[in-house]
């Protein structure tokens, strides 16, 4: 009974073509439509209700010069077009991206607490958004990569400190030492961004602003960028899954079954960090989802991460757009932040998740 | 003697810490043949799981380390090589390393944990391609077989005791393959009657190949009892080497252990 809760659906490798493989397959379709499911009820649903068929006629109409309805008004398509898909695409693109990252970092550091958040990615975000945004410094022609170019800069040199410090404390790259540097590195960044913060009120509003994460009114360009730059990403983690799976045993284990640990290491930490520094960069920081859902996929299809990294692209993407329709939707004029949103709702079910296994490690 | 030479270390010196005056392992030199049990044995901190990190690739070392390798899908097969040149995936065909129990992070079945060992002798793949072949299947089903664990292969290792938890790790290595299995502390934490299975279940693994084990021992009855040669460390200084019997009667292992070995351990076995 008590293995049944512990992993609902078995992805193991024995029998390959028997019960367990087909579900895990059959479930990876089932989240896909969930998935095509909020993203039509989330482009659908918000100040003017608009019904689902309309809503995928003017995708098609879009994509594939599709006529459209007569009953159908120009305004309403600007809604869609314009203000709701690229919103609900960019949360799921987020969602999707920090959910791989947290289960990378989480798995490659060994520890369940580890995201690329404690490793100092989004503190060094916020301080090269922090500071273009004091300086008032704006890129030619592309303003609007200004504050998430700094931002991404910034938070790939942070990652780059972190583990140049931990290598140069502890050659063999202890996960330990390199957690304990991120979180000095973190809290040292955001002290410089207080002192730096209070030099300007005006400054600071728009940074807390910015700190605070949000889809609303991005538009199409970013997601220009993050398509590519997190479809790429995610291949590249799961090109890593066998390495993976053997580097939870720890770097000694991983070594002597023949994972080549400190490059490997390396790797997965850059990709976590662009996965997560990119997003960062367009969105602001959204925290929690990147811990909770690996968490999730885990006790539902176990820790393999031939079944990880999938179901957390979908079910972070899921749960991100749930996060963001609910933002905009319950205070009807406000949009809150989606970031509050994700840790309201998440902390609780994330605890109820966590204690319950408490006897058992995750 | 005739059997084939397997491992050669010369002047291995080794440690944590980056001065060499910290070294753990001093001066080491023995070797290895094919179908060898080496034992090796010392107190507390002698550096006996020290030395077997460094023949398991995972510790950096000064000195010479020659690998013979046996693995026939390699270019290099029956040249012998320094250890430190030889990547990780390579290696692991010839040397696996059984460590001491640890409780795992995350919870995966028996099965998918035993299938891990086969990781450098399959391709790499991703995504939902890159299925174990039959050959994988078959290794992994054996080496579970082996070590009694067919009836738990589909339950995850958090419903394990350590005692089957030892055996998935040891089915683990055995699906590995490697030409030589390192122990360490193996039977640490194991019931009396897991203790005698694991070293019968290594032996029965031993006769099935041409391989060699060393293993560090914590109980000198153990060591004695499995292996063919033992290494006497003190201090990170191979005091002796030999059969067990010469070993046992050696004035050097009641000095390093600071007292009458063998009045101590007939003292402790009299009740029996």
């Amino acid at each position: 009974m008590r293995s049944q809760r512990r992993c609902i659906l078995s992805t193991s490798n024995k029998h390959a073509h028997a019960a367990g493989e087909v579900s895990a397959h059959v479930y990876f379709i089932a989240a896909l439509f969930l998935s095509l499911f909020v993203l039509i009820l989330g482009t659908g649903v918000g100040s003017v209700f608009i019904s689902p068929a309309d809503c995928t006629a003017i995708i098609l109409h879009k994509l594939a010069g599709k006529p459209l309805p007569e009953s159908i008004r120009s305004a309403t398509v600007g809604i869609i077009w314009n203000l709701r898909l690229p919103r609900i695409l960019l949360a799921f693109l987020t969602g999707a991206a920090l959910s791989v990252s947290g289960a990378v970092m989480q798995s490659v550091l060994k520890n369940p607490l580890a995201s690329s958040f404690t490793l100092g990615v989004s503190s060094g975000a916020s301080l090269g958004a922090g500071l273009v945004i004091l300086g008032s410094v704006s890129l030619p022609f592309v303003d609007f990569l200004t504050v998430p170019g700094a931002g991404f800069v910034f938070s790939l040199l942070s990652i780059i400190l972190v583990m140049r410090f931990s290598r140069a404390v502890d050659p063999r790259l202890d996960n330990n030492t390199i957690i304990l540097s991120g979180m000095i590195f973190s809290l040292f960044i955001n002290a410089i961004l207080t002192m730096l913060s209070v030099l300007s009120k005006e400054a600071l509003n728009r940074l807390i602003f910015w700190q605070m994460g949000s889809f609303a009114l991005k538009g199409w360009e970013p997601l220009a960028i993050l398509v590519p730059v997190t479809v790429a990403g995610i291949i590249g983690v799961s090109f890593f899954r066998r390495e993976l799976d053997i580097m939870t045993f720890g770097d000694d284990e991983a070594v002597s079954l023949g994972v080549n640990v400190r490059r490997d290491k390396r790797i997965l930490i850059a990709l976590a960090s662009i996965l997560t520094g990119s997003t960062v960069a367009f969105v602001g920081v959204i925290g929690f989802l990147d811990l909770a859902v690996p968490h999730i996929v885990r006790r539902i299809f176990g820790p393999s991460h031939r079944a990880l990294i999938p179901f957390s692209v979908l079910f972070g993407g899921i749960f991100m757009v749930l996060a963001d329709l609910l933002a905009r939707t319950l205070i009807p004029p406000l949009d809150l932040p989606v970031g509050a949103i994700t840790a309201i709702l998440g902390a609780p079910f994330f605890a109820w998740v966590y204690f319950s296994s408490r006897r058992n490690p995750i | 003697m005739n059997a084939k030479m397997l491992i050669q270390a010369e002047h291995i010196y080794a440690g944590y810490a980056p001065r060499a005056t910290d070294d753990v392992l001093k001066d080491i030199g023995f070797s290895l043949h094919e179908n060898e049990r080496l034992g090796i044995v010392g107190p507390n901190g002698c550096g006996k799981t020290t030395l077997l990190r460094v023949l398991a690739g995972v510790l950096p070392y000064r000195g010479s380390l020659m690998q013979t390798i046996r693995d026939p899908a390699s270019l290099r097969q029956g040249s012998s090589v320094e250890r430190s040149t030889i990547s990780p995936r390579e290696a692991a065909r010839e040397t696996g390393l059984l460590s001491q129990l640890s409780a795992p992070w995350f919870s995966f079945s028996v099965y998918d944990t035993v299938m891990l060992g086969r990781y450098a002798r399959q391709k790499s793949g991703w995504g939902w391609s890159g299925k174990p072949t039959k050959d994988d299947d078959a290794a992994v089903e054996k080496a579970i077989a082996g070590c009694g664990l067919t009836n738990v292969q589909t339950q995850t290792l958090s419903r394990l005791s350590g005692g089957q938890l030892q055996r998935v790790y040891l089915a683990r290595v055995f699906a590995q393959n490697p030409t030589v299995l390192l122990l360490d502390e193996p039977t640490n934490h194991l019931d009396l009657r897991f203790q005698l299975e694991l070293l019968d279940q290594t032996n029965e693994w031993l006769s099935r190949g041409t391989h060699a084990v060393i293993g560090v021992f914590h109980d000198l009855s153990l060591a004695f009892r499995f292996a063919d040669t033992v290494i006497l460390l003190e201090e990170g200084r191979i005091v002796t080497n030999g059969t067990p019997e010469t070993v046992i009667h050696s004035a050097e292992i009641n000095r390093v252990y600071q007292m009458d070995v063998a009045t101590s351990m007939r003292q402790l076995l009299q009740n029996w």
